[in-house]
């Protein structure tokens, strides 16, 4: 049951979207994100929808994989819509008994769910052609200059990869002391909410004592491996930019500047 | 030969909570290992042959006595990165020595860590790789392959350090019987043709038939020490360390009980085949 967790959505694939660096990716992403937060007119929107139907064109990752991203986040779309829909002050438009609805409401309530839903599939689409180490190594790459700052970026990637590294043997892992629990009569499935929660801790207990003395061991093994920190490490595969990405790059750029300045 | 490791006087005890009396973890272990030799430590648990196997690349540092690797005093800390190269460990859990979560990424760990140029990465993780024969698992997620694959995998990343010595901390205990013969084929043919020092600590008796050397720990101190021949035909000694002999030798010397006239010193199946044969 736990086993079909997938975390980090990744679709592995070799598309352009997928061989792009993972920085031009991330810094994409948040040109994206200003541009969107910046647009109002209707053709800054047409631009921005695109822009991202040819990203995910290119990326070749499927329209049902993109809209099953927004089904978490469908309920807040809807109440942002119906807020905006009802409580905009303006030109009325339609009213019956308590509700008015105002040109300016469908305007603002159309615009905001156009931006949900554009910044929810945009940073989507990041995720589903970058690995998570991909994703961690841009990342810690990306925040390096915060380093002087004595700000731990290469710690923190680390952790963050070593944290992805773990979550399936840690399913696994809890996998096999349910079963033991189970077999000796505890009861997970049945109960009120407090129950269930409460039924939680003899599974948890040993999965943090595990946790611990998994980190210990891994903590030696890196020791062993002559893990000194972040200092003078080198890298398998060496981040570079290359012709494509200073293309994408400056799309983008233009596409936010140009938004921000005409819209 | 000249000496990979040498432990002079070794003593070690673990911090213990106040009031509590600290035992000795070991107490005064002197041995030297040789260049290019295979070397079984074998004990029961608590004997101290873990707490030995971190001596030897600095995980622990001695309480008292010296530990020499390659002639570099362990307790030298500039030295440290150096002899932490020069002797890899491989440790039991293999989930718990994984770093990373591809393959050639984990592989390269060590590499990286030591400043290794990429391109010299790359050659270095394919060797380690085509070394333990694992090739055409490169880009392959590691908790989706077999015990003895995860540890083959852990093999190749401390391989890629070059190595002087290789040191297997129980490494085979929570295999399955196919998985160990993987790992220890593996180790068996990196000893013969890198010529790679290889220390084993295990309790699994057969795994000590084809090593140059035997060394039984007990109570933190050298209890035995010869060829697998020696070691093992002192049946009644061993057996007094809670330990087990090869099945191959407890047939044999039942044969005796029997009254057959066979030798006790056969250590493989097929010298115990041979004995046996002798007589008929």
């Amino acid at each position: 049951m736990l086993k079909d967790i997938t975390l980090g959505q990744y679709f592995p694939g070799n598309t352009l979207a997928h061989r792009l660096d993972p920085r031009t990716k991330l810094t994409v992403t948040v040109l994206y994100i200003v541009a969107l937060f910046s647009a109002h007119s209707v053709y800054a929107y047409a631009a921005l929808i695109l822009t991202l139907l040819v990203s995910v064109r290119v990326s070749r990752v499927g329209a049902k994989a993109l809209l099953r991203g927004l089904k978490p986040v469908l309920f807040i779309i809807a109440f942002t819509a119906i807020l905006n829909l009802f409580y905009t002050p303006g030109v009325e438009l339609v009213h019956f008994w308590i509700f008015r609805i105002t040109v300016e409401g469908v305007r603002t309530a159309v615009t905001m769910m156009a931006r949900i839903t554009l910044l929810i599939m945009g940073t989507f689409l990041l995720t589903y052609t970058t690995s998570p180490i991909h994703l961690t190594d841009g990342l810690e790459s990306l925040l390096g200059p915060l380093k002087k700052l004595r700000l731990p970026v290469h710690e923190l990637a680390m952790m963050m990869s070593i944290a992805l590294r773990f979550i399936p043997t840690l399913i696994e892992e809890t996998d096999k002391i349910m079963s033991a629990q189970k077999a000796r009569g505890a009861d997970f499935e049945s109960g009120s909410i407090f129950q269930r929660a409460k039924a939680l801790v003899p599974l948890l207990v040993p999965l943090f004592v595990s946790a611990f003395r998994r980190a210990d061991e891994l903590a030696t093994a890196m020791e062993c491996r002559c893990y000194h920190g972040g200092d003078g490490r080198t890298k398998l595969h060496e981040l570079h930019y290359a012709a494509r990405d200073y293309l994408v790059l400056l799309y983008y750029l233009a596409l936010a500047v140009g938004i921000m300045i005409l819209d | 030969m000249s000496t990979m490791i040498e432990t002079k006087d070794l003593t070690f005890a673990y911090p213990s909570a106040e009031g509590e009396r600290s035992t000795l973890a070991l107490d005064g272990v002197s041995l030297s290992i040789e260049k290019g030799s295979f070397v079984v430590i074998l004990g029961h648990n608590g004997s101290g042959k873990s707490t030995l196997a971190k001596m030897f690349n600095a995980v622990l540092l001695p309480s008292g006595g010296t530990v020499y690797v390659d002639g570099m005093d362990t307790g030298n800390e500039e030295l440290l990165l150096e002899i932490r190269r020069r002797v890899g460990m491989v440790f039991q859990n293999p989930d718990n020595q994984i770093v990373a979560n591809v393959v050639e990424e984990d592989v390269a760990f060590a590499p990286e860590n030591l400043g290794v140029p990429s391109a010299e990465i790359r050659v270095r993780v394919d060797r380690a790789l085509a070394a333990v024969g694992m090739e055409q698992f490169v880009q392959h997620a590691p908790h989706l392959l077999s015990g003895g694959q995860k540890q083959r995998i852990a093999i190749a990343g401390v391989l890629a350090m070059k190595p002087k010595c290789i040191v297997l901390d129980e490494a085979t205990a929570m295999l399955d019987p196919i998985g160990r013969s993987e790992v220890l084929s593996t180790i068996e043919r990196l000893h013969k043709q890198d010529g790679i020092t290889v220390v084993l600590i295990t309790h699994h008796m057969n795994e000590a038939e084809n090593a140059d050397r035997v060394i039984v720990m007990n109570d933190g101190r050298l209890a035995m020490d010869g060829t697998p021949r020696e070691v093992f035909s002192r049946k009644a000694e061993l057996e007094k360390l809670g330990l087990t002999v090869p099945d191959t030798v407890l047939l044999l010397d039942s044969l005796r009980q029997g009254g057959m006239d066979v030798p006790l010193d056969a250590v493989t199946v097929d010298e115990c085949v041979d004995a046996i044969m002798k007589n008929f």
